[in-house]
């Protein structure tokens, strides 16, 4: 997932500042910390020290009160009788009166005399005393496994007649008002033994020293408690008060750790509630902060995508007089520049920037806005083309041609009617949208254009005259898209051309015819190319000599697109665009194999090749024929080219002159479709020729049309004179090819015969060719 | 029975009139608390009240000290009766009294080693022993002749008095911050062959021995195994 920029900004800071925050909480906690402690072990410290002081001063006061006791006259009185009875009342009843536990009355000599407890051991360390001292004193002992403070005072009636001890019990009472002294909580663990389990007395609430029970050397017991106090939250001073080998008593003070971390917790408290309150704020700042970037920057981003969509127009609004605010101001300079650059490109894309006239894009343009507008509007389409343009060119050179084109363009802008419109759509030729021209008017707005061009163009000093040629084309009438009507305009300026008009006007069907022209010719070249073309033969009959002697070699193309194809249509489309020649090579490629074939068959059969005009007038073509044959191994003799009078009659000096050097070449020429051209007799004479072949048209009727035996007749006779030999093609009845015999003609051809047959047909047609059905002619 | 309340209104009881003209007697009189126990070692006297007998001199009384205490605990002795004071117990004592009615102090003594004492004073007097702190007795001087203390069951029989010779009866116990006074004809007209008499005032629990002679029992046992 991408993280926005607010987000990430806002992770940054607020993780920053709370790991500032963290760290000093933890620093500040950690002194505190341990300020807490030393401050808990320095008041236990005092806290120890005051409990040694209160036990000092308690003891005092029992000594104090013992010493006060001892000296009552009565007491002594009761002492001093000796008597067990009333001593141990006066002792109960004294011992009562100052609140002893634990009363033991010795000899002067230390002999215990009587005693409430089995002091014990004790008593040596209170004879120690009693044999060195004389005054009062007081120990800590512990008896019957209680802990005791033991106060001894001299009984004096004057003389020492005892010691009385009085002993304290130290309860939970007393630890209570040492712990309210010393503000710690005071545990005592003691033992009257050396092994035995220790017990305890504690000022804590469920001592938890007390199971389970302490036990083993009283030193390490004593860490043991602490540990076991510090577990339970408490910090612990030890001090041991008695340590001898069968009585142990120790202190321990503790105050509770959480109690000294209190004041601090409240500090803790209270910085986690600034922090808490930084960090919040802080994310409030840094939110309001990435606000402060990203709108600018939404509104930015907005923009640069509105721009990059190619909205130019609106401009970005960022009231900012900071980086955003230029580079929104840069923003909106770059969209004005982008703007006026676009206008620019636009304005180059549209027009022509020799001229300033609208280019071929913006007629077309133009053109279909007025088609789409106003459809049934009548309006014309005038294209004009300065005729002379590539000989002026020539001439004059480019750039001389290039003002005469500016010229061109004023002076047709000059005679502009108000609501037409000039565009220059090719280098010589302008398209005029002439509004409303009514065929009525045609003529006069033609002229009105061409005015512009009768003056001489001025070049320097040159004077150019330029010629111009208009198409017309009448819209809808004549066409109603675009392309048609620039095609159909080009066709009308072809048709001026053609007849040398200064204007001519679209003639309706011109353009299908020129279209399948179009379409014959480019998918011709797809043909030779690779291939559909197909070499039918229809065999010749040589009537002198009684046998097929040769065959026509006819071409026939087979197109996916248009289907079957005629020669009629495709080779004089082939002669225009100069393709006939290559077709001619495959022809005479595709004879010659097969009469090679026919050769090695067995057949003595020669072929008849079409020859174009074109292919007549090319002289490399015949250059490259007459190589060919004199270098292959070709029966020269068995082979006959045919040429139609009209390809001679284009440019007879030429045609006859590559005639001639075939004939010479030793090749057979015969003149097909004779008696269709105009050729005349003087021509014929001069013809390089071996044969004639009468045209169909004669002989296809000939056995009844009279005519048409007196014409074949005479062109028999006609030919035989002027030693040629003459073939008739079209025989399609017995009756014809009578006829034909008996007008002395050489050889015949037609459907009577044999239509046209494919190699291998041709091949199966001749070995069962019965040769007696026109024998019998012969007869 | 009737019972008498006392209170505001003070004494109760009807003054049952014996036989002889000239000698008069109270009814059987019951003392009890607020809580109507009877309270024993109560003093009821019949102030001024002569008796109807002929007036002897006031003889000797005695407040022995058994197991540590005053027996009887409250004695109520006419004004001018020599009181003795022997010991029965095994230890000494040093009985004293700082009253006003009869200061006086007996030091350690056992037996019958101390000479008897005279209280010519009328008014409480309150006896301790300076060695037995929880040693306390009562003697109640007066100069009336007719009085008593109730027993066990918070009883009082007076003998027969002269009658006129008293209006008031006065009633005091240990636990009473005060004496109280009741007229006698109020007691009079409660009558009735015995009378109950609720004291103001309600007697403490009684206490176990406490257990702070612990120390006593202690010095004794050591004494015994000693022996």
């Amino acid at each position: 997932m991408a993280i926005s920029f607010r987000t990430s900004l806002l992770l940054i800071f607020i993780s920053l500042l709370g790991l500032t925050l963290a760290t000093t909480i933890w620093a500040v906690m950690r002194a505190t910390d341990a300020n807490a402690r030393a401050n808990a072990a320095r008041e236990l410290e005092v806290a120890e020290r005051v409990f040694e002081t209160l036990l000092d001063e308690n003891s005092r006061q029992l000594t104090d009160r013992a010493t006060l006791l001892a000296e009552d006259f009565a007491f002594r009185q009761a002492i001093a009788t000796n008597e067990e009875n009333t001593i141990i009342s006066v002792l109960a009843n004294h011992g009562e009166r100052i609140g002893a536990d634990l009363i033991i009355m010795l000899d002067p000599s230390g002999d215990v005399r009587i005693s409430t407890h089995a002091i014990g051991e004790d008593v040596d360390s209170l004879r120690q005393h009693i044999r060195t001292g004389q005054s009062a004193f007081s120990e800590l002992t512990i008896t019957e496994g209680q802990p005791y403070q033991l106060v001894m005072v001299p009984v004096e009636a004057p003389d020492l007649i005892a010691w009385v001890g009085m002993g304290f019990v130290m309860d939970s009472e007393l630890m209570n008002g040492f712990r309210d002294i010393t503000k710690a909580e005071v545990t005592m663990l003691y033992r009257d033994d050396n092994s035995g389990a220790i017990r305890t007395l504690s000022t804590l609430n469920d001592n938890p020293l007390s199971v389970p029970a302490l036990s083993g050397r009283f030193a390490s017991a004593l860490n043991v408690a602490a540990n076991r106090l510090r577990n339970d939250g408490w910090l612990s001073r030890q001090s041991t008060l008695i340590n001898s080998a069968d009585q142990q008593l120790g202190i321990l003070m503790s105050v509770s750790l959480q109690e000294a971390l209190a004041a601090y917790t409240n500090l803790r408290t209270q910085m986690l509630g600034i922090a808490a309150l930084a960090l919040v704020l802080a994310a409030v700042a840094t939110a309001l902060i990435a606000r402060g970037i990203t709108q600018p920057i939404d509104t930015l981003v907005r923009a640069a995508r509105r721009i990059a969509s190619g909205d130019y127009r609106q401009p970005v609004e960022l009231d900012r007089k900071n980086e955003f605010g230029v580079l929104g101001d840069t923003l909106n300079s770059m969209q004005d520049a982008i703007q006026d650059r676009e206008r620019h490109i636009a304005y180059q894309a549209q027009h022509d920037i020799l001229t300033g006239l609208p280019n071929r894009d913006r007629m077309a343009t133009l053109m279909n806005e007025r088609l789409s507008s106003a459809p049934d509007e009548p309006f014309g389409v005038l294209l004009m083309q300065i005729s002379n343009f590539d000989a002026l060119s020539d001439v004059y050179g480019v750039s001389v041609m290039d003002r005469v084109l500016q010229q061109a363009a004023e002076r047709l802008t000059r005679n502009r009617r108000s609501d037409d419109r000039i565009g220059r759509v090719g280098t010589d030729e302008f398209l005029i949208l002439a509004e409303h021209l009514s065929p009525a008017q045609c003529r006069a707005v033609v002229h009105q254009y061409q005015l512009g061009f009768e003056a001489p163009f001025h070049c320097d000093a040159i004077e150019i005259k330029a010629e111009t040629r208009i198409g017309v084309v009448h819209c809808p009438e004549h066409a109603d898209t675009y392309e048609d009507i620039l095609r159909r305009a080009h066709i009308a300026l072809n048709d001026a051309r053609h007849h040398s008009l200064a204007f001519a006007l679209y003639e309706i069907g011109r353009d299908e015819v020129h279209l399948r022209k179009i379409t014959v010719t480019h998918r011709l070249q797809q043909a030779i190319l690779n291939g559909g073309f197909e070499l039918l033969f229809q065999p010749q009959y040589d009537l002198r000599a009684g046998r097929i002697h040769s065959a026509e070699a006819l071409i026939r193309w087979q197109d996916p697109e248009l289907g079957r194809m005629f020669p009629d249509e495709f080779i004089p489309l082939a002669e225009q665009s100069g393709d006939i020649t290559l077709i001619t090579d495959w022809v005479l490629n595709e004879a010659l194999r097969q009469m090679a074939a026919w050769q090695a068959d067995g057949h003595d059969l020669g072929v008849s090749i079409n020859l174009s005009a074109r292919d007549v007038l090319q002289d490399d073509f015949i250059d490259g024929l007459i190589a060919r044959l004199r270098h292959d191994d070709i029966r020269r003799d068995a082979l006959m080219f045919e040429i139609t009078e009209s390809a001679v009659m284009a440019d007879p000096e030429h045609a006859l002159r590559n005639l001639q050097r075939l004939y010479d070449a030793g090749v057979s020429l015969a003149m097909d479709d004779f008696g269709t051209g105009f050729s005349s007799l003087s021509q014929l004479k001069s013809m390089p020729v071996h044969e004639l072949k009468i045209d169909k048209s004669f002989v296809l009727r000939l056995d009844e049309d009279r005519d048409d035996q007196r014409i074949v007749r005479s062109t028999i006779e006609m030919a035989h004179h002027l030693g040629l030999s003459v073939i008739a093609e079209g025989v399609e009845n017995r009756a014809s090819l009578a006829l034909l015999y008996d007008m002395g003609c050489d050889a015949i051809q037609g459907y009577y015969l044999s239509k046209p047959k494919t190699a291998s047909e041709l091949r199966e047609w001749l070995a069962t060719f019965d040769q007696h059905r026109l024998e019998s002619l012969h007869a | 029975m009737r019972r008498l309340k006392t209170g505001l209104l003070g004494l109760l009881g009807g003054v049952w009139i014996g036989g002889a003209a000239q000698a008069a007697t109270l009814p059987g009189l019951t003392l009890v608390d607020l809580q109507g126990q009877p309270v024993s070692e109560a003093v009821l006297v019949l102030e001024g009240a002569e008796t109807t007998a002929p007036e002897g001199e006031p003889g000797e009384a005695i407040v022995d000290q058994v197991d540590l205490e005053f027996v009887p605990r409250v004695a109520v002795v006419r004004a001018g009766t020599r009181v003795r004071f022997p010991n029965s117990d095994d230890t000494r004592h040093h009985v004293y009294s700082f009253s006003p009615a009869k200061t006086f102090e007996l030091q350690l003594y056992q037996g019958n080693e101390a000479p008897p004492v005279e209280f010519d004073q009328s008014g409480l007097v309150v006896l301790g022993c300076n060695i037995h702190d929880s040693m306390r007795g009562y003697i109640y001087v007066v100069d009336s002749q007719i009085y008593g203390v109730s027993d066990a069951q918070g009883r009082i029989t007076l003998p027969a008095y002269s009658e006129g010779s008293a209006d008031r009866v006065t009633l005091w116990h240990p636990d009473m911050k005060q004496s109280m006074s009741l007229s006698l004809s109020d007691l009079r007209q409660a009558g009735g062959e015995t009378l109950e008499i609720q004291l103001p005032f309600t007697l403490p629990e009684t206490e176990p021995e406490p257990e702070g002679s612990g120390l006593r029992n202690r010095l004794q046992r050591y004494k015994n195994n000693g022996d």
